[in-house]
């Protein structure tokens, strides 16, 4: 079977492709997140606290971890109603970067010195888990009425309320489910470090979590899986270059956005790769 | 009454490098519409040339700023010769997402680059603290302010009153016709960038002074996002308000209701007030009102 090393490559990339697919459900209707690793946090202490204190079972304390981040999703939301563009990326990272102090400053949850402790629950057949519920979830969603109104409102707010959608209601859900995926990660995450500190879900969390999603491309959620598989495992596969690896992979991301900006699945690869499975489908 | 006087210098000391920070990030926002999230990296990587300069190359404190602002205007020219030139009228995740490639690889150059060398910048003149009026105030804070403040009025003659100001601000006004009247966009673009780099070598070299050094100069972009959102994204009396505002509010927090709740309340202070900003006057102090109402 896989050594620990390769089952630990993959537990963090499921849980990087599980955190790329919360930003990138609010970013379907068009709604940029900045702060994907404060709602992260939120649901790696909700969970982490309950284990230690409460001896909670760990899907009970996991299932936590996703409704406070859902919760709090909806709270933060609330500005998205007012702002688009520019300005909601800017408050989505203020709220991030506030959650990170905020923990910081709760000694309840050990405060800098981070929260030790955490029972090691996570096991790869959880994370895998999730992220295979999380396929369908998307899959069904992009063909469901939401996904739909999601699609609309990305494309043109407008046009969207002009047919019926409604989009205080359609931006809020998006903001929350994203919420409820995030906190899920987080609490996956919690129980397989064992150890949590608020300086691991910071703003570099947060745009790490968007660059995978935009690295794959935010045509299809799709982009989303394979950007977050590849950029989390290149690190891996980049161990051989040792002090060169940042550089190389700054470099990958600003080359990327060079030669194609729109990420690496975009809509003519997808409607390749769909019509050779089609045509797959015939044949077999 | 001492004490509230003390916090009130100091914050505003602290903010006139606040101030260089913000302007940094304001002047490439006011010209390209792009935020740049590695505004933090671009102090560093100036502290670090710095202090490349004079530890490196033994070539002193005048030497090292020299040498520094050279570097970082070639980084700048380099950036926007090779990335952004090509990235024209791109959207703003794309924007977003280049600015955190290039911090992830400033990041890495400078650990490679600059490794075995000292980050620190030592101050030219060890400084005794001073009395003014009965209040005591940080000479070498004093110091940092008095040429971040120069530097700011430097910066709006530079906007105000030359022909390439002139031009910067057509540009940030209505880039169509700025290119219709014959502003050549790329060169004005590269000329915006190449001041980021000297403001970055001024401010990261001012915070290593105040701070002691080196470490954790990427932390100062952080502060920027209150500053600039308080301000008004696009204003650049706003940004300099904001800035003060900024260093004065984290100032009196950490005087007083850190003790009370624990430390890193002072950071999360300006954030909330970012975020309040947000929900009453969204576009800030100063900013154009761009955002329609609903």
């Amino acid at each position: 079977m896989l050594s620990d090393h390769a089952v630990s490559i993959l537990i963090f990339a499921g849980i990087d492709i599980i955190m790329a697919l919360s930003f990138f459900l609010p970013a379907s209707a068009g709604q940029l997140s900045a702060g994907q690793g404060g709602f992260m946090a939120l649901g790696a202490y909700t969970s982490a606290y309950l284990s230690v204190h409460h001896q909670a079972p760990f899907p009970l304390a996991l299932a936590a971890g996703g409704l406070v981040g859902g919760l709090v999703g909806l709270v933060v939301g609330f500005p998205a109603l007012r702002l688009r563009g520019l300005y909601l990326v800017l408050v989505t990272f203020g709220f991030g970067e506030m959650v990170r102090v905020l923990f910081l400053s709760a000694p309840a949850f050990g405060g800098p010195a981070g929260f030790a402790g955490i029972p090691p629950t996570t096991t790869i057949w959880y994370v895998l888990g999730l992220v295979l519920v999380l396929v369908y979830f998307f899959a069904r969603l992009s063909r469901s009425r939401m996904g739909r109104a999601f699609a609309a409102l990305r494309d043109d707010e407008a046009a969207a309320e002009a047919m019926g959608v409604n989009s205080t209601y359609v931006k809020l859900a998006a903001f929350a489910a994203g919420g409820v995926i995030a906190g899920l990660g987080g609490g996956l995450y919690a129980h397989y470090t064992l150890f949590i500190d608020p300086e691991a879900f910071g703003v570099g969390r947060s745009l790490f979590v968007m660059l995978y999603a935009v690295f794959g491309g935010l045509a299809s959620f799709w982009g989303s899986v394979v950007g977050a598989a590849i950029l989390s495992v290149l690190p891996e596969l980049l161990r051989w270059v040792k002090d060169w690896r940042e550089i190389l992979y700054g470099l990958l991301v600003l080359l990327m956005m060079l030669v194609r900006p729109q990420g690496l699945l975009d809509p003519t690869l997808l409607a390749r790769i769909s019509a050779r499975g089609e045509r797959a489908a015939a044949r077999g | 009454m001492e004490f509230l006087a003390f916090l009130v210098v100091d914050g505003l000391l602290v903010g006139a490098i606040y101030a260089l920070v913000a302007l940094a990030f304001v002047v490439v926002y006011k010209a390209s519409g792009m935020i740049n999230f590695a505004v933090g990296e671009w102090m560093m990587l100036g502290s670090r040339m710095v202090a490349a300069g004079v530890h490196g190359l033994g070539v002193g404190l005048g030497g090292g700023l020299v040498f520094a602002c050279v570097g970082m205007v070639a980084v700048a020219m380099a950036f926007t010769r090779v990335v952004l030139r090509q990235l024209f009228s791109q959207s703003l995740l794309t924007l977003i997402m280049v600015t955190i490639g290039l911090g992830i690889f400033m990041r890495g150059s400078a650990a490679l680059v600059f490794a075995g060398l000292p980050g620190g910048i030592a101050r030219p003149l060890p400084l005794e603290p001073l009395t003014v009026l009965g209040v005591p105030v940080s000479a070498e804070k004093l110091v940092a302010a008095a040429i971040a403040g120069a530097c700011i009025v430097a910066l709006s003659w530079f906007f105000r009153g030359s022909r390439t100001g002139l031009a910067l601000r057509a540009i940030a006004n209505d880039q169509q016709v700025a290119m219709s009247v014959g502003i050549d966009l790329h060169r004005h673009f590269a000329i915006t960038w190449g001041l980021v780099g000297v403001l970055s070598v001024l401010a990261g070299t001012l915070w290593s002074f105040v701070t002691g050094g080196g470490f954790g100069v990427e932390l100062l972009g952080l502060k920027v996002f209150p500053i600039v959102i308080v301000g008004g994204l696009d204003s650049f009396p706003g940004t300099i308000v904001g800035a003060f505002a900024i260093g004065i509010l984290e100032s009196l927090t950490a005087g007083y209701v850190d003790p009370v709740v624990g430390g890193g309340f002072s950071h999360v202070a300006s954030y909330v007030v970012l975020i309040a900003t947000l929900f009453v006057r969204p576009y800030g102090l100063f900013g154009r009102t761009e955002i329609e109402p609903r």
